[in-house]
């Protein structure tokens, strides 16, 4: 089942792992449609070029490592949440996350007397905001006589997810078609360059919320257990659960705030490293999250040159790849048990 | 609004057999004997073009998004230009209704249809689009020779315009509908033939309105960004402008040559495209203009 079966295979695994993600990083800071590649960045980070091509160059720059960020919180809070739901199918969207997020997008847009105002990090913010009140609301509801259920936690995540999506087609419908237009993106996942501001933000509220899982890998491996396993092995189920939950959504509602809905990425990432790495979430962890900086980071590289001058939707070209990988993954596993 | 545009020609062909009378055929002979007195049009271009002919007092209902001529806004609303109610239209016992495929209207024209009331479909998004709508209109309304005469100031006023700029150098220049994500008029688009005709070029390269990378604007190195309004209700215009002060190093920035219009006559295709000309012509051109800029 497992392609590395030693811890030291492991280890050696994630090195050549961490290579290719640092290879996709490259390849896609170098490839844009101006045409201009990686000697024009490099020449422009010591200094060199004119102020167009240093202008498009570390503008390029900025989007591929938020590519790297968002890929990388995508996918590790994709493995935190199959893990802790016990559920193959979590994905860091399943809880709610995403339709929060949206719907602070969406509030933000109608309210504001303008259809964009409040500079780079306003609507960010909103969605954000929206982000973590629809895990207030999840956390008050799924509670139940002091302790959660996974189901609960589940079905509650699910509810959420459409009761948001209900109020947002309310407002798409009920408001002015043409200032949704930039919405409407956003729920198809709308990269673009932020900020170095805005990009360290994300950065460390990605490392923040990676670091808090990274150290429960441990108690996650427990915890996949079941509960009342974990349980009697010493794991205070609940409070864990509950960490594990928080820090991965605060790591999806940072990716999400900036870029909108990128799907699949934290469905098959884990899935795909499950398979090479198998199921420790010492390994596990890390590997998706590399593996998720290089899936994204090259989809969006993708978005930007296949049909360009135009571009496309990231989230187009994840679903497009992403899906039928999924499909060819659950086959192939079906066949070997 | 590049959505409504984009769809436009899909539903165009397959709404093109719906009408009794298209943009481009013979006017229906059974029915031809009596001009319409009510009309409802459904399409703000069309209204505009309904009031120009003259036969603005014929018109008995208009969508929320009708606001030219200001006395077309007074007018019975029968809904949004995507929306449609065909209850609202048929309340208002119409003998003619007036449509340009959209998305979202082809069902409530079928519909209007169905229920006895003479349908026109009208294309109307590019600049021939533009002159044949006012052609079928005035047709169906029996004002042929005001249409004629409404086509020949527009060719006129256009030709003069084209003429003053037709020696000087043209400008490489972006019209941008929309900044987040940037959506740009492409190749063949209306407001791409205004600019051309207004003596600058369009840089954009793809047909229709795609959404555009801000690395294939930055190479596409527009010396003029033509901004139109997101909310033309709500906007002064500000934030759009300053969206682009992320980017000094695309030149029109650099040069401070981003300009946000006051108005969306360049995505109106009805008959004030001659004024569209106009007012690009004195924005690529301002050196040009009769008495400077306006």
């Amino acid at each position: 089942m497992t392609w590395l079966d030693t811890p030291a295979r492991r280890s050696a695994g994630l090195v050549a792992l961490g290579a290719v993600a640092l290879a996709a990083l490259a390849v896609a800071a170098g490839i844009g449609a101006s045409g201009l590649g990686l000697g024009d960045l490099l020449s422009g980070l010591r200094g060199g070029g004119d102020l167009w091509s240093r202008g498009i160059v570390f503008n390029r720059l900025a989007r591929v490592l938020l590519a790297g960020c968002v890929g990388g919180a995508l996918a590790s809070a994709g493995a935190a949440y199959q893990a802790v739901l016990r559920n193959p199918l979590a994905d860091p969207f399943i809880l709610g996350v995403s339709g929060g997020a949206a719907l602070g997008a969406v509030v933000f847009v109608a309210v504001t007397p303008t259809g964009m105002l409040g500079g780079e990090l306003a609507l960010p913010a909103c969605a954000f905001a929206g982000a973590v009140s629809t895990l207030l609301v999840l956390f008050g509801l799924a509670r139940f006589r002091g302790r959660t259920g996974t189901t609960a936690l589940l079905l509650t995540g699910v509810v959420l997810n459409a009761f948001d999506s209900a109020i947002i087609q309310f407002f798409v419908s009920t408001g002015d078609p043409a200032r949704f237009q930039g919405t409407l993106s956003y729920l198809m996942g709308a990269m673009s360059s932020p900020s170095w501001r805005a990009l360290s933000i994300v950065a460390v509220l990605t490392a923040a919320g990676f670091g808090v899982l990274l150290g429960h890998a441990h108690t996650l491996n427990l915890l996949a257990l079941g509960d009342e396993e974990a349980g009697q092995l010493g794991v205070p189920v609940e409070r864990a659960t509950w960490i594990v939950v928080l820090a991965a959504s605060l790591v999806t509602a940072a990716a999400v705030a900036f870029t909108g809905i990128v799907g699949f990425v934290g469905l098959i990432v884990p899935h795909a490293m499950r398979a090479v790495f198998g199921p420790d979430h010492r390994f596990l962890l890390p590997a998706s999250a590399l593996a998720g900086m290089a899936t994204v980071a090259a989809a969006d590289a993708a978005a930007r040159t296949i049909m360009a001058p135009a571009e496309l939707p990231l989230g187009v070209i994840t679903a497009l790849v992403g899906g039928p990988f999924f499909l060819w993954l659950l086959v192939k596993r079906l066949r070997d048990s | 609004m590049f959505s409504r545009l984009s769809t436009a020609l899909i539903v165009a062909v397959l709404a093109a057999g719906l009408g009794g009378c298209g943009g481009k055929s013979p006017p229906p002979d059974s029915r031809a004997g009596a001009a319409p007195r009510r009309i409802v049009s459904l399409t703000p271009a069309l209204t505009e073009v309904l009031f120009a002919l003259g036969i603005g007092d014929r018109v008995v209902g208009v969508t929320e998004y009708c606001t030219y001529p200001p006395e077309a806004a007074t007018r019975p609303k029968i809904g949004g230009y995507v929306n449609p109610s065909v209850e609202a239209v048929l309340a208002l016992k119409p003998d003619l209704v007036v449509v340009s495929p959209g998305p979202g209207n082809r069902d409530a024209a079928l519909a209007i249809e169905r229920a006895g009331v003479r349908v026109s479909v009208v294309p109307a998004e590019t600049l021939d689009d533009s002159y044949a709508a006012i052609d079928a209109i005035a047709r169906a309304c029996a004002v042929e020779s005001a249409g004629r005469d409404l086509v020949g100031r527009l060719h006129g006023k256009i030709d003069a315009v084209a003429a003053r700029v037709a020696s000087l150098r043209k400008v490489p220049a972006l019209f941008v509908v929309q900044v987040d994500p940037i959506i740009a008029a492409g190749r063949g688009t209306l407001p791409s033939q205004l600019l051309e005709l207004a003596g600058g070029i369009n840089v954009v390269d793809a047909p229709r309105y795609p959404r555009l990378g801000i690395e294939s604007v930055a190479a596409a190195k527009p010396e003029l960004i033509l901004q139109s309004r997101m909310d033309t209700a709500g906007s002064d215009g500000r934030a759009e402008a300053a969206a682009w002060k992320r980017w000094p190093w695309i030149p029109a920035v650099a040069a401070g040559r981003v300009v946000v219009l006051p108005d969306d006559l360049a995505l109106r295709p009805g008959p004030r495209i001659a004024d569209a000309v106009e007012e690009l012509a004195g924005i690529v051109h301002p050196e040009a203009a009769p008495s400077g800029p306006r």
